[in-house]
């Protein structure tokens, strides 16, 4: 029984040897001569005026959790889409009733202001 | 539902209704409405055993109502069921007959408690009423169980009713905690009863004695008895009966007389199909009764609270009643009961007005002259004394005759013929005393200068009334049993109970005239020879003779001292210690330790910080590893 | 062949009678979701005003309608296994789908009256009643690891919220972010459970699961883990100890409906879904989880018992006292067989009534300064509203199980099925720790009759005196008359004990 489980276990066991291989060879033999303007955050070349760790305005979150709705809604339909032929018409109306019901937490949140910005 | 059993469930339902209408509406109820429902419900009740009544004079047979299943779990199965036979009418027309009359009294002897607290002495009546009635109508061990444990709860709050006074609340919880011995007993009995019967309901256990063995009935019989004697005030377990006292006086009649002691007696006379079996638990009642009867008679002779005394002498009368149905003389040991409840109840409702006129003086050496200034009361009491003591025509003759007849008369008194008999005889004569003393200093004697009260005036009709009826009562009681002093009359109550417990098992002997004449005359002579002894000292004071006698009597054989030295002392010394050694640093400290409780107050506003929130996670994580060990253990183990 | 190949290739044929059929299965949760969704729009849609009025109305028409449909289906005998074996309608489901119900509306009647009080905003907090109820229906409706695994995120994602429902006050705010983080730790115990379980057994439905799992299988280390980890994420969710320490800042902190709502509905819920998972699931591998869910009622008992003695706040008193009084339940779980599960089913209804009655006459002595849950606040209540300290004294005396209050014959069935399935040393602790529960109830009672100086009568709150007062007298009634629903706990314990063999 847990012998089925062994091929998983062997890759399980190469990517961490590999991965940690790799990190510590390039810590072992790469040159190390750290000095300020190196040690910096990378930020595409521009250089970072204050700390990356500050709060951000809640509202963030807020998106961010509707985007996350509306993304995992989208996940749903790829199995959907292909068993959509064996479903047959009520496949159709599932998805729908899945749709509608969304559709209301996007009227409630509209409604409620959750979508302006001030 | 039959009618029968409609009216069955009314008696307990009427003063149900009466104890939570008092209880529930305290505050609001105006006086009269409480004076109307207070007693009412119980006439009601009583009414209601009437109709019962009528139906078991037309027939001996035993009923039994089931209502409703109650419980089913498994095999285990009881049913809401009551069972009416002709002794839970006799109990019912004692309980509500003469519990009427004392809760009527009540009205009067209360009336100077204000409006919550008036209500709530008759809310107390009631529910001791309805306990009790629930306690002989119970059809299965569990009901019985049920109203045996809420007697002794109603009894706790009637003793504790004056809760402001640091004696009453003493008393009431000695007598509660000797009442949980005893409930302690009935349980376990009926555990035993269960698990070997499998049985709850009386015709169920009944059905299954005859396949039993020996040893299970007599370990029966033995925690039943255990049960009866210490609700029905016996030795040793007696100890709560005087101090109950404290309680108002109805409440000590409705205690004493009528019905909470009786309990243990009509717990023998109810499981008498075991008792039968089990002869020596059965001969174990009648010796516990018979030296209860006498210790009891001895320390009444000294008492000088006049309730104490009554106390003691309800001690001793229950004796007797263990007596006669210990040795199986059922009849005998029920029309004690009654005639008991009868003129237990006068004394009782008598020296209540007197306290009363007294403004609530109750040692009786600084009352004296009460011949002439309470001329009804002191005529009532003085027919109940006469019937205590056994003098005819009053129903104590007729009703102590009849257990001492069948005492003598029974041929094998537990290997000892004659012997209880001769002890009932011993306790006939100490009663005659102490009953005189009683009367003689309390009454007769000229007005002690301690007296409180200069112009003691009569009690209120409603209090004279059911003092009167009961003196009715007690004067011709006793013809429904002629039979008791004089063969061949006839013997009502013998003959209606027989179909419930049994005739009795032996022919009486002729020679019992000369024993009855014997006892009557000498227990007369006794009461007389108290005048002599404390009111024209004749003869010298006896107790400045034998000092040590009276000490040994004031103390009351030293019961409360050994209890004291035995169970209290230690105990008391093992909680301190365990308050020391346990509560204080584990049960209160360890919480905080923990962390299992954020000391509340404290935990209001600052209940969910950070370092919190690190440990529920830490527990919650070495909760989970625990179990997973647990079980690794548990499966390498087993 | 997995559950969800089992769905997809099943489904080529899905005539719309048996669509039809599928969802009269799950009608009262149905019922209840539709309820909620016109809750949502009607809380948008409306004028500020009317909100709060219509969303009540629709919520009690909802229940209402969810209760009919569950009552219905339970007077034809009960409903089958729906949508390929995921969700079931049959008694197990029903009992609890009519006692969510009950408790719905009980719950929105003390909502209604708290908010008004407090001056807090109405609809939303009964959207969210809405939801966890239907969450909570659909745990004790679930027959797969999938459907039990979404029903117990929709209950606990509902009830995370609405304990941080009074915004402005921090206590609220803390307990519910305390709530969200604990419960997020224990939803992953659930589900790395459900995963080694399902890898042991190829499936996700129960009765897949039960017929993969033989006796012998009992040596898995992946399914002992699974079992394990199932056992320590239900447990968190019924509060036993040692995964109960949020339970007590968690009631404390919530609004005061919510707590009387979450208290019981979780309770009972995870109760319904500890029963089906491990009684009908895992019924081969009883003896793991017996074990475990012993060594949990112990501690739960003992640690619930001996921390309510010293709580000043009744809230607290009373989600120690729960933790507690789940030990109890879980001795019933762990004695199985009809009587244990009946006797589970008639205590989780008694308690719902005497744990709900007991915080809803909190909320009457809630006023605009906020909740006075401290045992002093209570002191002198027999004499300020009579009505409310005789009914709170009853809640506090049946808790304590005595006679003849409907806690004292729950705890009987209890003990007496544990003793019939040989726990007696299991049943020697419970009544033990639950003498010891007497003196913190009679403390509460001692308080309720203690007179005060305050004197002044509460005032009227109509809502909650309903709540209180249906409680009290079902306390009582369901004491005298236990039938009553105890053969409906039977009839509805009869399902899962099919499903597991027995």
């Amino acid at each position: 029984m847990l012998s089925d489980y062994a091929p998983l276990v062997i890759y399980a066991v190469i990517v961490v040897g590999v991965v940690g291989l790799l990190i510590t060879l390039s810590n072992l033999l790469g040159p190390q001569k750290p000095y300020k303007s190196k040690l910096l955050p990378y930020e595409s070349g521009i250089v970072p005026v204050d700390p990356a760790r500050k709060r951000y305005s809640v509202r963030f979150y807020l998106t961010a959790m509707l985007f996350i709705i509306f993304d995992v809604e989208a996940v749903f339909f790829y199995p959907w889409a292909v068993v959509l032929r064996q479903l047959r018409w009520y496949g159709v109306i599932e998805m729908l009733v899945f749709i509608g019901i969304l559709l209301v937490a996007l009227v409630h949140i509209w409604r409620k202001g959750g979508l302006e910005w001030e | 539902m039959g009618n029968l059993q409609a009216v069955t469930l009314a008696v307990l339902l009427l003063p149900a209704a009466g104890a939570t209408v008092l209880g529930t509406g305290s505050f609001r109820l105006p006086r009269r409405a409480v004076q109307l429902i207070g007693p009412g419900v119980v006439w009601l009740a009583f009414l209601c055993v009437l109709v019962l009544l009528a139906d078991s004079l037309s027939q001996a047979k035993a009923h039994d109502f089931t209502y409703w299943t109650w419980v089913q779990s498994g095999s285990f199965q009881v049913p809401a069921n009551l069972y009416v036979d002709r002794l839970t009418v006799f109990m019912g027309l004692v309980i509500t007959g003469v519990g009427g009359l004392i809760v009527t009294y009540a009205v009067g002897y209360m009336e100077h408690e204000t409006g919550a607290s008036y209500a709530r002495f008759f809310c107390y009546m009631d529910l001791f009423i309805l306990s009790m009635l629930l306690l002989v109508l119970a059809g299965n061990l569990v009901f019985l169980i049920i109203g045996w444990a809420a007697v002794g709860l109603s009894s706790y709050l009637l003793i504790g009713f004056y809760y402001w006074r640091y004696s009453a609340v003493v008393a009431a919880r000695k007598a509660f905690v000797m009442n949980v011995i005893g409930d302690i007993g009935l349980i376990l009995a009926a555990f035993a009863i269960f698990a070997s019967f499998r049985q709850v309901t009386y015709p169920g256990v009944f059905a299954s004695v005859p396949h039993s063995d020996g040893f299970t009935l007599e370990l029966i019989g033995f925690l039943l008895l255990v049960g009866g004697i210490a609700k029905s005030a016996q030795v040793p377990l007696h100890t709560w009966l005087p101090d109950a006292m404290e309680g108002p006086t109805p409440v000590s009649a409705l205690i004493h007389a009528a019905t909470m002691v009786t309990a243990g007696v009509y717990l023998i006379a109810r499981m008498h199909p075991i008792y039968d079996v089990a002869v020596f638990s059965h001969y174990t009642a009648a010796a516990i009764g018979a030296v209860s009867a006498l210790l009891a008679g001895f320390i009444a002779i000294v008492q000088t609270d006049i309730k104490r005394v009554l106390a003691y002498s309800t001690m001793s009368q229950i004796g007797y009643m263990f007596l006669a149905v210990g040795i199986g003389a059922y009849g005998a040991g029920l029309f004690h009961l009654l005639a008991h409840a009868f003129f237990k109840a006068l004394l009782f409702m008598s020296a209540g007005s007197v306290i009363h006129a007294m403004h609530d003086e109750q040692d009786m050496r600084k009352f004296g002259g009460l011949w002439r200034d309470m001329r009804v009361t002191s005529v009532c009491f003085l027919i109940g004394s006469l019937s205590l003591v056994g003098v005819f025509p009053f129903v104590g003759f007729f009703s102590k005759e009849l257990v001492l007849g069948d005492a003598f008369s029974d041929p094998n008194g537990g290997g000892f013929p004659q012997v209880l008999w001769v002890i009932g005889f011993v306790t006939a004569l100490l009663t005659g005393f102490y009953t005189g003393r009683m009367w003689w200093i309390a009454f007769w004697r000229p007005a002690s200068p301690e007296r409180p009260v200069e112009h003691p005036h009569e009690a209120p009709r409603v209090m004279m009334v059911p003092v009167v009826i009961l003196t009715v009562l007690t004067c011709v009681g006793g013809f429904l049993q002629i039979n008791a002093g004089f063969h061949p009359g006839w013997k009502l109550v013998e003959e209606f109970l027989a179909p419930a417990v049994g005739p009795l098992g032996w022919e009486a002997r002729g020679i019992e005239y000369l024993v009855t004449a014997a006892t009557f005359l000498l227990g007369l002579f006794t009461f007389w020879l108290a005048y002599y002894f404390y009111i024209q000292p004749r003869f010298s004071i006896w107790s400045a003779r034998v000092p040590r006698l009276q000490r040994l009597l004031e103390h009351k054989f030293y019961f409360d001292e050994l209890y004291d030295a035995l169970f209290v002392r230690p105990l008391d010394r093992a909680a301190l210690a365990g308050d020391r050694l346990l509560e204080q640093p584990v049960l209160e400290g360890t919480p905080e330790e923990v962390g299992v409780v954020a000391t509340s107050s404290a935990a209001a506003l600052s209940l969910t910080e950070n370092g919190y929130f690190r440990a529920y996670m830490l527990v919650f994580l070495g909760g989970a590893l625990a179990g997973a060990a647990l079980l690794l253990a548990y499966r390498v183990f087993t | 062949m997995n559950g969800l190949q089992l769905a997809a290739t099943a489904a080529v044929d899905y005539p719309p009678s048996q669509a039809f059929g599928d969802l009269s299965q799950i009608a009262p949760i149905a019922t209840l979701a539709v309820a909620m969704i016109v809750a949502i729009l009607a809380d948008a849609v409306l004028p500020f005003p009317r909100r709060g009025p219509v969303v009540m109305a629709i919520s009690a028409a909802g229940l209402v309608v969810a209760f009919a449909f569950a009552f219905g289906s339970w007077l034809q005998g009960g409903g089958h296994s729906a949508y390929f074996g995921f969700v079931t309608g049959d008694n197990f489901a029903l009992y609890f789908e009519m006692l969510f119900s009950v408790l719905g509306l009980m719950t929105l009647v003390v909502s209604h009256a708290y908010v008004r009080r407090r001056g807090l905003y109405e609809a939303e907090l009964h959207i969210l009643t809405l939801a966890a109820l239907v969450g909570m229906m659909a745990l004790a409706a679930a027959t797969s690891l999938v459907t039990v695994f979404v029903a117990l995120e929709t209950l606990s994602l509902a009830l995370y919220v609405a304990t941080g429902y009074s915004r402005r006050d921090t206590t609220s705010q803390e307990a519910a972010a305390k709530y969200l983080l604990i419960g997020g730790f224990a939803s992953a115990f659930v589900l790395y459970g459900m995963a080694l379980v399902y890898g042991a057994s190829g499936s996700t439905l129960l009765p897949e699961i039960n017929k993969a799992i033989t006796a012998n299988q009992a040596s898995n280390p992946i399914l002992i883990l699974g079992v394990v980890m199932l056992a320590v994420g239900f447990s968190f969710k019924i509060s036993g100890a040692p995964f109960h320490q949020w339970t007590p800042d968690v009631y404390q902190g919530a609004p005061l409906p919510v707590t009387a709502f979450m208290s019981v509905g979780t309770k009972a819920a995870a109760f319904a879904m500890i029963i089906r998972v491990f009684g009908s699931g895992l019924a081969n591998v009883s003896t793991e989880w017996q074990v475990l869910l012993a060594f949990v009622a112990v501690l739960s008992m003992v640690v619930g018992n001996l921390a309510a003695i010293v709580q000043s706040s009744v809230k607290r008193l009373l989600a120690y006292s729960g933790i507690a009084q789940g030990g109890y339940m879980l001795v019933g779980v762990i004695a199985g067989g009809r009587d244990g599960v009946a006797a589970v089913l008639f205590y989780l209804a008694a308690y719902v009534f005497m744990n709900f009655g007991a915080f809803a006459v909190l909320t009457v002595l809630v006023d605009r300064r906020g909740e006075h849950d401290q045992l002093d606040d209570l002191t002198g209540l027999g004499y300020r509203n009579q009505p409310l300290g005789i009914l709170m004294t009853v809640f506090m005396l049946s808790l304590a199980g005595f006679p003849p209050l409907v806690g004292f014959i729950g705890k009987f069935f209890l003990f007496r099925a544990a003793v019939a399935g040989g726990w007696t040393w299991l049943v020697v602790i419970a009544v033990l720790a639950s003498v010891i529960s007497v003196a913190y109830y009679l403390r509460v009672v001692y308080h309720v009759w203690t007179p005060s100086a305050e004197q002044a009568h509460l005032r009227r709150m109509p809502g909650p005196l309903v709540a209180v007062l249906a409680s009290g007298i079902l306390a009582l009634i369901l004491g005298v008359f236990p039938t009553l629903i105890l053969v409906a706990g039977l009839t509805g314990a009869a399902p899962v004990l099919v499903a597991a063999g027995h």
